[in-house]
Parts: C-alpha cells; structure tokens; sequence
C-alpha cells in the first residue's frame, strides 16, 4: 500500500476537492434560508401578537435548515477552516441583527407595516447573496487547505 | 506546533483520503464517506476498523426518525494530530531534493 508523498497530497488534495464538492447546498438551499429569516424579521415588525407565529416559523425553519443538509449531504460542517468565507458569515450575522432590530423598532413604534415588509426583503435578499460569498469561499477554502 | 511524524496507518491512501475528509468535516455517515471515496461498503468498513482500532475513528450509531441506523464517522483528537503530522511529514517529504517518483 506504499505510496509516494507526492501520491499522497494528491489522495488529500482529490479528499478535499470531493468534500467542497458535497458541501455545496442545492439550489433551494439559500433562498429558503432568505425566506426563513425574512419571516422572522418581518414576524418582530408586525407586532405581537401576530408577528409571533410568523417569527416562530422563520426561526424553525432557519434553525431546521442546516439539519435538513446535513442530513442530505451526510455530512456535518461547523466551520473547521479559516479563511476569507468567515467574512462572509459575519457579514450575514450583522445584517440579520442590524435587519431584525430595525423590524423589532418598526413594530414597537407607530410606523407603517410596509417599513417591516422592506427591512424583511432586505434580509431575504442579503442572505441569498452573502450566503453565495460564504459557500463559494468556503469551497475555495477547503480545496486550497493541506 | 504539530511536528511531522509518518504515520503508517493513517498513509494508506484509502485511510488518508478519509482522514482528510474528517479533518475538515466534524462527521461524516458511513453512505457519504464511501461515495466520496468510491469505495463497497466492505473495503470502508475494513479501513474504518483499522482507524477505529487505532484510536483514530470513533463511530456513533444513533437510530434515525426511520427506524435506520445510520454511522456517523468522526475523527478523534488523536486521529487529527496523526494526520496533521503526516501530513506536515509527507511536505517535508516532497521538498527534500531528489523526492521525485522513480515511476
């Protein structure tokens, strides 16, 4: 079973390549995500007690989600490596805070509920494509790793 | 600071190609693992215990909402230094002068 050291980098490199490879969410995956914390925001915005189920369902489903891949790819991830994709990740957690207290600001307040729909769009879509930066350097990230 | 040290175990290629996966991923089930390696369940099962024995695998079976058993891989704390160090030594390796394959 000898191998060269070279042959054996190569084993890493191709066990790493497969992995980022299965990593990658589907399609749905992060538009989903979107709509899950888009819900949870626009749940805070609209006031309780109606925003509360509303917020609920956004917050199952985004704690669910994660569970729902890892399940499917057969694999669990939870962030291993460092790299440029951390940004990523810390960019969508100030978004979701900075979103979802402005929801949490508008519902508390006499503002009109369209505020709320707007703060929600707002973190459905920066989620689809913060989450797009995160995976694509993620994936980079680990291909690149010894 | 992870000096190198060969490891014999962990060099086999099926076992390193699992050992990286499970460097990087927390855990893997047994079904992702052997489509990533390309391998019959027997051939992952056989390095999977040469792994476990070695203390470098640890296996959790919980029962699944189905009823199915699923195993879930992981690499243990001593398993990763194993394969860091193999991994650092096979770099070493690879940048000594006259390292190139002979085949």
């Amino acid at each position: 079973m000898a191998n060269h050291p070279i042959d054996g980098l190569g084993h890493v490199r191709a066990a790493r390549a497969a992995l980022a490879d299965r990593l990658a969410t589907p399609w749905w995956y992060l538009p989903a995500m979107g709509t899950a914390l888009a819900m949870s925001a626009l749940g805070l915005g609209v006031g309780l007690p109606s925003g509360l189920a509303l917020c609920l369902a956004g917050l199952a489903g985004s704690l669910a989600l994660p569970f729902i891949q890892m399940r499917r790819s057969g694999l669990s991830y939870t962030g291993s490596v460092r790299g440029r994709q951390d940004w990523w990740l810390w960019a969508l957690f100030v978004t979701v805070v900075v979103l979802d207290s402005t929801a949490l600001l508008i519902g508390l307040s006499a503002a009109p509920a369209r505020f709320a729909w707007v703060a929600a769009a707002l973190l459905g879509l920066a989620t689809v494509a913060l989450g797009h930066g995160y995976e694509r350097d993620l994936r980079a990230a680990i291909r690149g790793r010894q | 600071m992870t000096a190198p040290a060969f490891d014999q175990v962990v060099h086999a290629p099926h076992r390193l190609r699992i050992m990286a996966t499970l460097a990087v991923a927390d855990s893997a089930e047994f079904a992702a693992l052997r489509e990533l390696l390309g391998v019959t369940d027997s051939v992952l099962s056989k390095h999977l215990k040469v792994l476990q024995d070695s203390g470098y695998v640890s296996l959790d079976k919980p029962v699944g909402h189905d009823g199915r058993v699923r195993t879930w891989i992981r690499a243990t704390p001593q398993g990763r230094r194993a394969y860091d160090a193999h991994v650092l030594a096979l770099l070493e390796l690879v940048t000594m002068p006259g390292s190139a394959p002979t085949s």
